[in-house]
């Protein structure tokens, strides 16, 4: 009797647990909107420190610092824990246009650059010092018109460069800009590789992932240049892309394809199935507008250059966000939501 | 601090103490609650009505935002910014922590370099491009006021010269004080340094035939100056000399001259100095008429031979032509104004700029001088002229209205300009180039990486009408759909190009063209989709521009191999639309007509006086009459052939066919054919300049002043003349001049004159002025440089007067003791909106005032319970009067129950004696409803009685237990039927 007093009337109850709701969802709502999908925005547009002209190269050091290369030819360092600026320098040319590659060298963590518009290969250290840099502008084995990316192998002393003035190609260097071996197939000729835009080693160092954009897929070599198998097709749906331009790999192999025209990351396993997918076109935090590099660094965080949006946006724990499902449904938007709450409380600033 | 925006909702609050009133109702419920709900109640009361009063709190904000405003107008010298530089660096400096800078340049418009910001580092260089012709500080001041941020104390800081020449500053500083905005001053001081400046020169407005007449030349400086003076006539130098220029303003160099060559002629010095602060203000240019024969310009667009039969044929009628090609065409008024009829035979309007087009309309319109089209593939509406000034002047139009079926074009541009410099603007510019070309009947389409129709939902590649390729029809929907073009960077040709070739092939017309611009970036289209281009027959062109480095332009190379188009490289945007018209004609050629017709006679026309009939003509360009255009004759397919009107001050004369061995061939082999071109010639020839008028035109500090001296034949002044008058400024721009009479034959106008550039001025006289029959008479007059040169002191008392409006600080002499970032500004403060607020709280409220006034909370028990539940306590023991007033309410609650239970058997009891009643009344057996009803009533009273006490003696009169069966067995038929 006296615990029935104390529940008052089913509709009381109804209506104090609905405002309840309301209330935490407005809570809920004013922390999401600088945490959606549960990204973080670094810089906006500007050219001060720490602002960005269309960002659009970017790595992640061994150390946690974010390098991206901007319009302006600067190379920005963030930190990827807190997003703070660290240092600038600028790319000794870049008014012809600035590099779409560039990637980490596990052996001195130093920068390797696809100098997309001068035909060459650089490498940097993070302070900005140009320590090596080759590459001939032509179309024979080793010349190169326009390198999209430059990849350090693991092995130590591998450099792989895709590129694609007269021939879409994937060319082996050692890291002294020694030729070794190349493969692709002739511009305005073949479609079998449109555009290689980026490539990732597989951790085990046995086969690469090559974007081909033109031909909105992933195909993977050898190291030989044999295609062991391609993923990936022209769509919107789940495992299709439209226009992909860069990739990142996992730690496990897995591999996180940028899509430029549908502006999202789909994950994919090392055999091509599809996980999930985060982003969706738009302004907000959470979307991407005509994105151009995705970068995962040591720690399992992933960085984007969301570059007609001017920033970057990082995802301290990527894969607790993305989706497998058709997007735009309830329950996801409220699963997304609940989920980006409590990651907020997770990681405090 | 606490501000209330609509105050008078305040009275609301009187609604408070009623409710109070009113709550005396609830003077039963215990006191606790009722105190609840009266605060509650009271709580919810404010919070609405605060809400709807828009309750603002105002917080004082002691930080402070700095925005410096550059001059960057061209009086402005290199070494002057580079200081503004140096000065910017060490002020910028002095800030804060807390303190925001931001930067703007100005110059003519101002323009945000850096919104104010905490981070502010100056790099060193002023990245703001800004049209230094100008300085409006008042643009700049404004939109100073209007970027800072709200919330702080805020300080411009002006570094000029103060040489304005547009806007008022001075009003917009007062403004920028009553905003609480401090204004400070640094004058831009110029290096004590020589300036030489060709002030003007004056050339009579007119001269007669080998008359000499002079040419003065004034000239200024700061000290004596050695200096070269050079003079040119019509672009040739005639004097070159070394002069001294003296300290002010000098005597005028005089050179004597004289002109043999009729028309008008234009004459420029410049003046050059060792040491010169500005050499852009050395130059002047005069003009001057002097009356001759009729002149003709024949521009020939095809070969350059087949223009010998026309100009053979006038010269032999003694008018004086120039041949030239299309390079020929005049580009500026001064050159135009040497021809009295311009005539382009087989022209393409893409051998034209825009401005160029612009020019020649506006000439014919104001200075009267002729106009005639000769047709050919490269003429009319084959050779682009739709929707372009030209045929604005021309008496027939490019569209083709009349006709049910013709054979058409479906033209496509793939658009890819987001790379080059206003990228956008320019994919308008083009698209709206290529829609002018096209007629009503060809297909048009344009396709391009978007931002989707509804702006989300993701980019593609989109078209950007409904229709992917639709009828140009109406042109308007077209041109307004075009404004919102926004080309979005495409990574590959190959989805756009597939997408318009799927448009494309199902598509009837007779040409099919695709036209693609980018910087040459994209990938190229896959081979599939150039099979099926190349299958289809649609023909492709490339257009590179603004490649990243050259070879990026070869994609776009090949793709106008393989599609059997053109491939252009323009260095500029400006050669775009010119590119664009010239593409899109590509699916107009079917505008052309080759078959042998009879000219017919059609309006009587002075232009074939002496004509009964012409011979026959082999083609023509398909091409509309103009309502209030004179066809004279037309070809016998109902299409014109030879059509002419006035235009403005000028006629012009559209000759459809041609006058070579083409489609003229009887004609040029035909007696007459001199007799009959040259009487239209003649026709379209501009009229003399009056003799009864003296011009004279200057331009003095912005304004250009116009005077007139009107006299008759006899010598007599012009009174009362009414001039319709208009002066043409360098963009061709036609402002109408307001002339008005000051004096016993003269008169007056003044016009605005800040751009650099010719002014060309027309006026005609009415056909009821003195004059008699209607005068026209033509003029110019040039402004060398801008204004910015015309000074070279700073001018201080105006930046004081800045200064002082504002209440700002002048800073004179250095900057050390100067900070911009002293807080000695009145503190800003800033609003804060409370209703949103205030209205979340009311909705949290409401459900609380609900809650407390219709439920009851044993607030102890209720603590009792969740201690016993959730903190293990055991429940604290009720006082004993508690327990008893608990018992007997308890007592009371089981009378109830039991009385209700008593309650429900009296109604069955009813329920079965009824049925009963109906058994009996069945069966036949005659009872009295009364005497039955009395005895259930009794029957369930007795049971009544019965039941609380069982062991009670039946009472007198109680039906006999047989009576209590059968009443059971009617209640169980009853309730079986109610279950059948």
């Amino acid at each position: 009797m006296a615990q029935s007093s104390l529940i008052p009337h089913p509709s009381s109850l109804l209506f104090i647990s609905v405002f309840a709701i309301l209330l935490l969802a407005s809570c809920g709502r004013d922390k999401s909107q600088s945490n959606y999908g549960g990204a973080v925005a670094i810089g906006h547009a500007g050219r001060q420190p720490g602002q960005f002209t269309k960002p659009r190269a970017l790595a992640i050091t061994a150390a946690g610092e974010i390098a991206v290369i901007d319009r302006s030819g600067r190379v920005q360092f963030f930190e990827a824990e807190s997003g703070e600026f660290i240092r600038q320098w600028r790319l000794a040319e870049y008014s012809n246009g600035t590099p779409t590659g560039m990637s980490v060298d596990p052996v001195n963590d130093s920068l390797w650059i696809a100098d997309t518009h001068y035909s060459r290969i650089l490498n940097y250290n993070k302070e900005g010092e140009l320590l090596f840099s080759f590459g001939v502008n032509g179309e024979g084995p080793g010349q190169m018109i326009f390198p999209t990316d430059a990849v350090p192998d693991p092995d130590g002393h591998t450099l792989w460069v895709t590129e694609y003035g007269r021939a879409n190609r994937i060319m082996r260097f050692t890291r002294e800009g020694v030729f070794e071996k190349e493969w692709g197939s002739p511009v305005y000729e073949s479609d079998e590789l449109l555009r290689p835009m980026a490539l990732s080693v597989s951790p085990d160092g046995k086969s690469l992932y090559v974007v081909d954009a033109g031909n909105h897929r992933i195909v993977v070599y050898d190291r030989e240049g044999n295609v062991l198998r391609r993923f990936g097709h022209l769509g919107k749906d789940w495992g299709a892309m439209k226009y992909p331009l860069d990739m990142a790999m996992a730690a496990d192999g897995s591999v996180f394809v940028l899509e430029y025209e549908t502006a999202r990351i789909s994950h994919h396993s090392p055999d091509g199935k599809f996980l999930g997918s985060w982003g969706e076109p738009g302004k907000k935090l959470g979307q991407l507008f005509l994105p151009w590099g995705i970068a995962v660094g040591p720690g399992g965080e992933m960085v984007i250059a969301d570059t007609n949006n001017q920033r970057l946006q990082l995802l301290r724990n990527p894969v607790r966000f993305f989706r497998g499902e058709a997007p735009g449904g309830v329950a996801s938007a409220v699963a997304e939501s609940v989920a980006s709450l409590f990651d907020s409380a997770g990681s405090t600033q | 601090m606490i501000h209330f925006a609509e105050p008078i909702f305040l009275w609301l609050l009187l609604l408070i103490p009623l409710s109070w009133y009113l709550s005396r109702r609830l003077r039963l419920i215990a006191w606790g609650r009722r105190a609840a709900i009266v605060t509650v109640r009271t709580l919810l009361l404010l919070v609405l009505v605060l809400g709807l009063a828009r309750m603002e709190i105002r917080w004082e904000s002691r930080d402070l935002a700095v925005l410096f405003l550059l001059d960057r107008s061209d009086s402005i010298p290199a070494e002057l910014q580079t200081e503004q530089g140096n000065l910017l660096k060490a002020l910028s400096g002095r800030a804060g922590v807390r303190d925001e800078t931001g930067v703007i340049a100005f110059g003519e418009k101002p323009s945000i370099e850096t919104p104010a910001t905490r981070t502010f580092d100056y790099e060193g260089q002023i990245l703001s491009e800004v049209n230094g012709e100008r300085t409006d500080l008042s643009a700049a001041l404004r939109l100073a006021l209007a970027a800072f941020p709200s919330d702080r104390m805020r300080r411009i800081v002006v570094m000029s010269d103060g040489n304005e020449n547009l806007g008022s500053a001075v009003e917009v500083a007062r403004v920028a004080r009553n905003g609480g905005v401090a204004v400070d001053v640094i004058p831009m001081n110029y290096e004590a340094r020589n300036d030489v400046q060709l002030e003007k020169i004056v050339v009579p407005q007119r001269t007669s035939k080998d008359a000499p007449f002079d040419i003065k030349i004034y000239t200024s400086a700061e000290k004596e100056t050695p200096a070269l003076l050079r003079v040119y006539e019509d672009g040739n130098v005639i004097i070159e000399e070394r002069v001294t220029v003296r300290p002010g303003r000098n005597a005028p160099l005089t050179v004597s001259r004289r002109l043999s060559e009729g028309g008008f002629h234009t004459y420029t010095a410049t003046i050059e100095a060792e040491g010169d602060l500005r050499p852009q203000n050395n130059r002047g240019s005069g003009f001057t008429y002097l009356k001759s024969e009729p002149r003709v310009l024949l521009v020939e667009g095809g070969m350059a031979e087949s223009a010998r039969y026309l100009a053979g044929a006038l010269r032999a009628e003694n008018i004086a032509v120039e041949i030239g090609g299309p390079g020929e065409i005049p580009t500026s008024f001064d050159r135009m104004q040497r021809y009295d009829s311009i005539i382009l035979s087989n022209v393409p309007a893409d051998a034209m700029s825009v401005a160029q087009m612009r020019l020649l309309e506006r000439a014919v319109h104001d200075l009267g001088i002729g106009l005639i089209m000769i047709g050919g593939e490269n003429s009319f509406g084959a050779g682009g002229y739709q929707d372009t000034p030209v045929e604005l002047a021309l008496p027939v139009s490019m569209d083709i209205k009349q006709k049910k079926m013709l054979p058409n074009g479906a033209l496509v541009l793939v658009l890819h300009t987001c790379e080059m410099p206003s990228g956008n603007d320019w994919a308008r510019e083009i698209a709206l180039a290529s829609l002018n070309v096209l007629s009503a009947q060809d297909y048009f389409g344009i396709n391009y990486l978007g931002m989707g129709a509804s702006g989300r939902g993701g980019w593609g590649e989109e078209w950007l009408w409904d229709a992917p390729i639709q009828l140009v029809g109406d042109k308007r929907a077209m041109r307004t759909a075009i404004k919102g073009v926004t080309p979005l960077d495409a990574p590959s040709f190959d989805s756009l190009m597939k997408l318009a070739a799927d448009e494309l092939v199902p598509i009837k017309a007779q040409t099919k063209h695709i036209v693609v611009i980018s910087d040459g970036d994209p990938a190229p289209p896959s081979q599939a989709v150039v099979q099926k281009i190349r299958d289809a027959g649609i023909t492709v062109s490339g257009v590179a521009i603004f490649p990243h480095d050259p070879s990026t332009v070869e994609s776009l190379r090949h793709m106008a191999t393989w599609g059997a188009g053109n491939f252009y490289f323009p260095k500029t945007g400006a050669e775009l639309p010119r590119i664009f018209t010239k593409e899109a004609t590509v699916v107009r050629k079917s505008l052309i007509r080759e078959e042998t017709f009879t000219p017919r006679f059609g309006a009587p026309s002075e232009m074939l006086l002496g004509f009964a009939a012409v011979p026959d003509m082999n083609g023509y360009v398909i091409t509309t009459v103009k309502d209030l255009a004179t066809e004279a004759l037309s070809t016998g397919f109902d299409d014109p052939l030879l059509v002419h009107w006035r235009y403005g001050l000028g006629k012009t004369v559209a000759f459809t066919s041609d006058a070579k061995d083409k489609w003229a061939t009887n004609w040029v082999a035909w007696g007459s054919f001199s007799k009959i071109w040259s009487q239209m010639v003649r026709w379209s020839l501009r009229e003399a300049n009056s003799p009864n008028f003296q011009v004279n035109t200057e331009i003095v500090g912005g304004t250009g002043k116009v005077t007139i001296d009107a006299v008759d034949d006899g010598g007599n002044f012009l009174n009362f003349i009414d001039f319709d008058a208009s002066v043409i400024d360098p963009e061709f721009k036609s402002v109408p001049l307001d002339v008005r009479q000051v004096a016993p034959g003269r008169y007056e106008a003044n016009f605005p004159a800040t751009r650099v550039g010719t002014y060309m001025l027309s006026m005609a006289t009415g056909e009821e002025s003195p004059t008699g029959s209607p005068q026209f008479l033509t003029s110019g007059v040039a402004l060398s440089y801008s204004p910015e040169y015309e000074t070279s002191q700073t001018n201080t008392e105006f930046l004081k007067k800045i200064a002082e409006a504002a209440g700002g600080k002048f800073v004179e002499g250095g900057v050390a003791n100067y900070n911009p970032y002293l807080r000695d500004l009145a503190p800003s403060r800033r609003p804060l909106e409370m209703w949103p607020w205030l209205l979340l709280l009311g909705v949290m409220l409401l459900p609380m005032d609900v809650f407390f006034r219709r439920v009851y909370v044993n607030w102890g028990e209720a603590m009792g319970w969740l201690g016993e539940k959730f903190l293990g306590m055991i429940p604290r023991r009720a006082p004993a009067e508690y327990d008893a007033r608990m018992a007997s309410l308890r007592a009371a609650k089981t009378r109830a129950t039991r009385d209700k239970e008593e309650e429900k058997a009296e109604r069955d009891a009813r329920a079965a004696f009824r049925d009963r009643l109906s058994d009996t009344e069945s069966r036949g057996q005659g009872e009295s409803v009364f005497g039955a009803s009395q005895d259930a009533d009794t029957a369930a009273r007795g049971q009544k009685q019965a039941k609380p006490t069982d062991a009670d003696p039946p009472m007198p009169g109680a039906p006999p237990p047989g009576g209590m069966a059968s009443l059971m067995e009617a209640k169980k038929r009853a309730q079986q039927r109610r279950k059948k």
